[in-house]
């Protein structure tokens, strides 16, 4: 109690110094509070861009794949195909951990020009409509047009592949009926509705060598709810005329026909080296069992990923204890960590995080030098005071209290205010509508509207490291004034 | 009976490249219940001897002993306790705690000690004040009070603990000679009142008739009482 009452008393009669240190502890607090608003807002901005809007939080891959940036790989290198997906999907489903799972084609395609014009590419995912939009829920706005109904074909074209067919090709492409010219490529706003075309022949991009080229209804015309500049290269279409694309449909289909050792050759990814060496039945083919399964007889249809949303684990230890479980069950798959999935997007976002915590980290260190800096040299100037009391009787742990006191009451009152403060910006700017259509700020954002975000764990964060900066920043003072002794108070008169 | 004993007493500063010899083998006594002054001219060691005696300096060499305690084998811990329970110190610029008011600067040493009621504490205090003559300044800051109510208000801390000794180092030096004297008469009260030992410091000669003993120093060597 008498430290306090003295504390308390030192830094009224200190007023000037005490606005200083305080001073600092707020703007520390304020701008804590509002870094750490930005990252969490980041982090579940992403979540809602990424992970709940296009990747899930895991993507099951075919351990025959190489490489992980599955979705944004430069020149869209094949996703390899996904084999026994109902078995993976019903071992993933029944974790307890896991909210749920969706299958997905994914891959590259040519977007032929029907006369006598350069082709396109399209990245093309192959889903089944209704499960996709229950898995992502509000993901894809239709501006034009409509979402196929289930059991439909049809293509969903986003405005970014849109804008990128155009420029490759010179052909724009959209729904029947009406569109709005907005929704066009900016330089194919002048065109005449007649010249738009409503169907897209696309090929794909495979090493199955039995792609084909399928003629494809444009559905609906839209956008991305987030981050449409990346994911607006993306085009949906159903899962089977996904397959026609790819080849995957007539390799499934032969695969109920042929017999074993034609499968084989079939599901071979090496056809040229069997083709070079004669007698192909003679070949020991070494390939997925793409088709097949053994339980239950059922052709397996082939996808690219098994995209898996998770609770209460990080993606990165989710996809450790799925590797896992399926190298124990023997199921040619792998899992990739939704960081890992998008490359240089999932790295650029840990990088960005990693910046906005480290600027954060920074302002922390910077705080507690100043604020040690000034309570040393206000605990050297009250050295005949200090040893005084040490001369009367007070230990150096009362000292130490004292000084460790003073600094917590302006921690508490002014650091207090600054985290206050911070909280209600951070509940305010939200509603600023702050915007942006840049897709790096949209990530800082935490979507295009800058969403800064504060969970009660993040002020409890706060707290914690005010009260580290408090810590760090009173030890060299409470050293300093530890060290007076009563001779200082005495040489000093 | 002594309060203090002190025997081939030896405290050399360092000073640049040459040491100063602040005091040069004292020996002395101070029995309970002394009024002792120790007189000598600026620089001739009577605050180092105070503060050794006090236990706020250490000694080169020899011995100090204060309540029957050699001093000069006490840890920095041990000389506080020392200090808080056995010592009293009135200092030449009264040094009180500038934001406690006069009553809360008497009751600072008791609250340290601890393990006393606040009332009791408080009683103690009002009783020091109102044998130093200023109860009605009880509510007064430092910077509120004179010089001569801030010493009063410093003996009163210093016996506050009921010490065995009080050290005051040229107690009057910063006063007039009226208040100085008034000071002086107060300890001399005190002393024989309470019987509190005192041994203080002084260059004044006029000081000396308060004093029951006086011991004379002259760089840093008793040279007669």
């Amino acid at each position: 109690m008498l430290v306090w009452r003295l504390a308390w008393r030192n830094l009224w009669r200190h007023r000037g110094r005490s606005l200083v240190v305080g001073g600092i502890l707020f703007l520390g607090a304020l701008l804590l509070t509002f870094g750490n608003g930005v990252v969490s807002g980041m982090a579940d901005g992403l979540r809602r861009q990424v992970v709940e809007s296009f990747t899930g939080d895991v993507v099951v891959v075919s351990d025959k794949q190489v490489d992980d940036n599955v979705f944004l790989s430069m020149m869209g290198k094949e996703v390899e195909p996904l084999t026994r997906v109902t078995s993976l999907q019903r071992l993933v489903d029944s974790l307890s951990w896991v909210k749920g799972s969706l299958p997905m084609g994914k891959n590259m395609a040519l977007a032929l020009h029907e006369t006598e014009g350069s082709p396109g590419f399209v990245f093309l995912l192959g889903v089944d409509f209704q499960k996709w939009q229950e898995f992502f829920p509000g993901a894809f706005q239709v501006k034009a047009g409509r979402m196929p109904s289930p059991g439909q074909s049809g293509l969903l074209l986003p405005t970014g592949a849109n804008e990128q067919l155009y420029q490759t090709m010179g052909q724009v492409f959209a729904p029947e009926g009406s569109v709005d010219t907005l929704l066009l490529p900016k330089d194919a706003r002048g065109l005449s509705l007649e010249s738009l075309r409503h169907d897209l022949v696309l090929m794909g991009y495979s090493n199955t060598m039995s792609a084909s080229d399928q003629r494809l209804k444009v559905s609906g015309l839209g956008k991305y709810s987030s981050l449409n500049t990346i994911w607006g290269h993306f085009a949906i279409c159903d899962i089977e005329s996904y397959r026609s694309v790819l080849g995957y449909h007539r390799q499934d289909e032969a695969a109920k026909d042929l017999s074993a050792s034609q499968s084989k050759v079939l599901a071979s990814d090496d056809l040229d080296a069997l083709l070079s060496d004669g007698d192909l039945a003679s070949q020991e083919i070494v390939g997925p069992q793409a088709t097949g399964n053994a339980t239950t007889g059922e052709v397996d249809p082939i996808w690219n990923l098994l995209l898996v949303k998770i609770a209460d684990k990080t993606p990165e230890v989710a996809a450790e204890e799925l590797d896992s479980l399926f190298r124990q069950r023997s199921l040619p798959a792998r899992a990739l960590s939704w960081h890992q999935a998008v490359g240089v997007i999932g790295s650029l976002a840990l990088l960005i995080r990693g910046s906005l915590m480290g600027f954060v980290g920074l302002l922390f260190v910077v705080a507690a030098i100043v604020i040690a800096n000034t309570l040393a040299m206000s605990a050297m100037e009250r050295a005949s005071e200090i040893g005084m009391m040490r001369a009367v009787g007070a230990t150096r742990l009362f000292i130490a209290k004292l000084m460790l006191a003073e600094t917590t009451v302006l921690a508490v009152l002014f650091g207090g205010a600054g985290i206050l403060l911070g909280a209600c910006v951070v509940a305010v700017v939200p509603h600023l509508g702050i915007t942006t259509g840049n897709d790096l700020l949209q990530m800082v954002y935490g979507g295009e509207v800058f969403r800064p975000l504060l969970r009660p764990m993040d002020i409890l964060l706060c707290l914690l490291e005010l009260g580290a900066v408090v810590g760090l920043a009173s030890v060299y003072p409470m050293q300093i004034a530890a060290s007076i002794t009563p001779l200082d108070a005495i040489a000093r008169d | 009976m002594n309060i203090v004993e002190i025997r081939d007493l030896v405290k050399n500063y360092p000073l640049g490249n040459t040491t100063v010899h602040a005091l040069r083998g004292v020996s002395m006594d101070i029995p309970k219940g002394a009024l002792m002054s120790v007189v000598g001219p600026s620089g001739s060691g009577k605050t180092t001897l105070l503060n050794i005696v006090g236990c706020v300096d250490a000694a080169t060499s020899g011995s100090v002993k204060v309540g029957g305690s050699e001093t000069t084998s006490l840890t920095d811990r041990e000389l506080t306790h020392l200090r808080l329970h056995k010592i009293g110190f009135i200092f030449q610029t009264f040094n009180l705690v500038p934001v406690l008011t006069a009553l809360e600067n008497v009751e600072f040493p008791l609250l340290l000690q601890g393990g006393q009621s606040k009332a009791k504490v408080r009683e103690k205090a009002r009783q020091l004040l109102e044998g130093v003559g200023i109860l009605g300044h009880q509510d007064h800051k430092p910077a509120e009070l004179s010089g001569g109510q801030r010493q009063r208000v410093a003996i009163a801390r210093a016996l506050v603990t009921d010490p065995d000794l009080v050290l005051a180092d040229e107690p009057t030096a910063n006063l007039d000679s009226e208040t100085g004297e008034s000071i002086l008469r107060l300890m001399q009260t005190m002393n024989q009142e309470r019987g509190t030992t005192f041994m203080f410091s002084t260059h004044d000669s006029q000081v000396l008739r308060y004093a029951k003993d006086v011991v004379r120093i002259h760089d840093g060597q008793l040279v007669g009482a």
